[in-house]
């Protein structure tokens, strides 16, 4: 049930991601859902299921675009790792820390990207542009990721895969 | 429990190498498995997402109804008229080829495709069509629009293919400036802050005189685009930074940024013409 449960919702994130424009203001950076499902996973489940998430949602960015396969895979594993490094330290469910993670998955996981494209002579951007893609990246992930760690821990809560109290998460084994 | 935790981070390390380094045969189909699964909802998104501006659209422009169908009407007569004349020239095009034992030219197929999906990363200028091998069509074949070049063909499964935009610097077409008779190369530059896709051409002969509003077309060399597809109109042309060549400004054609359709040329070029085109270039340098 957990795998379907994500298996779903990073369709539905693939979606969202490859139907809102990017816009040029902001480095072509496309809203990063599947980054900020990775985030959610980082911050509220097991390692075992962030890591899971993020090589699925690294498969499927890289599956429906022109990026090599694995590529995103470990983008999403290196940041996703990072970050539930330090969920010990912070309020997992506070907004804010959505907001901080998100900006830092999407603006980490472009730049990772960057440089696999570009040494592997992919692409060809200059890094001032890639920096402008990463702040943008780093905007998009700020507004969204709260909405969507938001829609992912009701989608579980709804299937009962976890249980919250007031003060308290708890993961149902 | 720590023994548990050095396997699996070996196991996770050894993924990611091999998924990094998977042969392109196995990650092509890999990745061919995947769009071909999210391809009908990708498709049914776009297409309602289509119709609510198409909505939209026909709201606003409900009191210019009529005189908007008074011009296509127009326009029709027009078209039908020019189709007339340029059958009678074809005709006459194909006899005089014959005569002088040139190969009459391929037939163009144009493969009408809709567009389900735009590139999901942001790393390329590219979209996502719902036709493919299943049609006919195969990778690096040319991609237009009823205005002009569009792209080409990158990946291409069953049912879809990528389609790389002229606006992705990656994506090169030798051009051609049928005024001053010269060639180029265009190379696209993204999209501008107000969201236009830019394209320039360079290595244009520095001694021709090129003007704001010339038509560029595909040169046909290269194999990949047909010759006589409308790119664009040179906006600005500038002098490149060794003083050997001129760079222009190109504004595509094709509007890239609201496309549902598009058409994908499967010609394969013939050996006869690419030889006279390339006779054609070395005359035209020299």
């Amino acid at each position: 049930m957990n795998l379907l449960v994500m298996l779903f919702l990073l369709m539905g994130g693939a979606l969202v991601q490859a139907f809102i424009p990017a816009s040029p203001a902001l480095g072509q950076a496309k809203i990063p859902a599947l980054a900020a499902i990775v985030v959610y996973y980082a911050l509220a489940r097991r390692r075992g299921d962030m890591l899971w998430a993020a090589i699925l949602a690294g498969l499927v960015q890289d599956g429906l675009g022109l990026i090599p396969f694995g590529y995103s895979s470990f983008a999403f594993c290196l940041m996703g790792l990072m970050i539930a490094h330090f969920k010990e330290a912070v309020f997992v469910h506070e907004m804010l820390t959505h907001m901080m993670f998100g900006v830092l998955m999407a603006a980490g996981s472009t730049l990772i990207l960057f440089v696999l494209l570009t040494t592997t002579g992919l692409i060809e951007m200059p890094v001032a542009q890639a920096l402008h893609k990463a702040f943008g990246g780093a905007l998009l992930g700020a507004a969204a990721t709260p909405l969507i760690f938001h829609g992912c821990a009701r989608m579980d809560r709804l299937m009962g895969l976890v249980e919250t109290s007031d003060t308290s998460w708890h993961e149902i084994p | 429990m720590r023994e548990r935790s050095i396997s699996i981070w070996l196991i996770l390390g050894t993924a990611l190498i091999v998924a990094l380094n998977l042969p392109e045969s196995v990650s092509d189909r890999g990745k061919a498995a995947i769009r071909e699964f999210l391809a009908p909802l990708q498709g049914l998104v776009t297409s309602v997402g289509q119709n609510v501006g198409q909505g939209v659209d026909a709201i606003r422009g409900l009191g210019d109804l009529a005189l908007d169908n008074r011009n296509m009407a127009a326009e029709l007569t027009r078209l039908r008229s020019e189709l007339r004349y340029l059958e009678a020239l074809e005709q006459e095009n194909i006899e005089l080829r014959e005569q002088l034992g040139y190969l009459r030219r391929p037939d163009r197929e144009l493969i009408p495709a809709e567009v389900i999906a735009r590139d999901i990363s942001g790393w390329w200028h590219s979209l996502r069509i719902g036709k493919g091998l299943a049609e006919g069509v195969e990778p690096q074949m040319a991609v237009v629009t009823p205005d002009g070049l569009l792209g080409r063909t990158m990946n291409v499964s069953a049912g879809t293919s990528d389609v790389l935009l002229i606006s992705d610097p990656s994506c090169r077409v030798s051009a051609y400036l049928p005024r001053v008779q010269t060639y180029g190369i265009t190379s696209g530059r993204g999209l501008s802050v107000r969201g236009l896709p830019m394209v320039r051409m360079e290595f244009i002969n520095k001694d021709k005189e090129i003007r704001a509003g010339d038509e560029v077309v595909t040169s046909g060399l290269g194999g990949t685009y047909p010759r006589g597809i409308l790119i664009g109109y040179v906006e600005r042309v500038v002098m490149d930074d060794s003083g050997l060549y001129q760079m222009a400004d190109i504004v595509p054609a094709s509007d890239i940024g609201r496309l549902a359709y598009c058409f994908v040329v499967a010609e394969t070029p013939d050996p006869v013409d690419n030889l006279l085109r390339r006779r054609d270039t070395m005359e035209g340098a020299l």
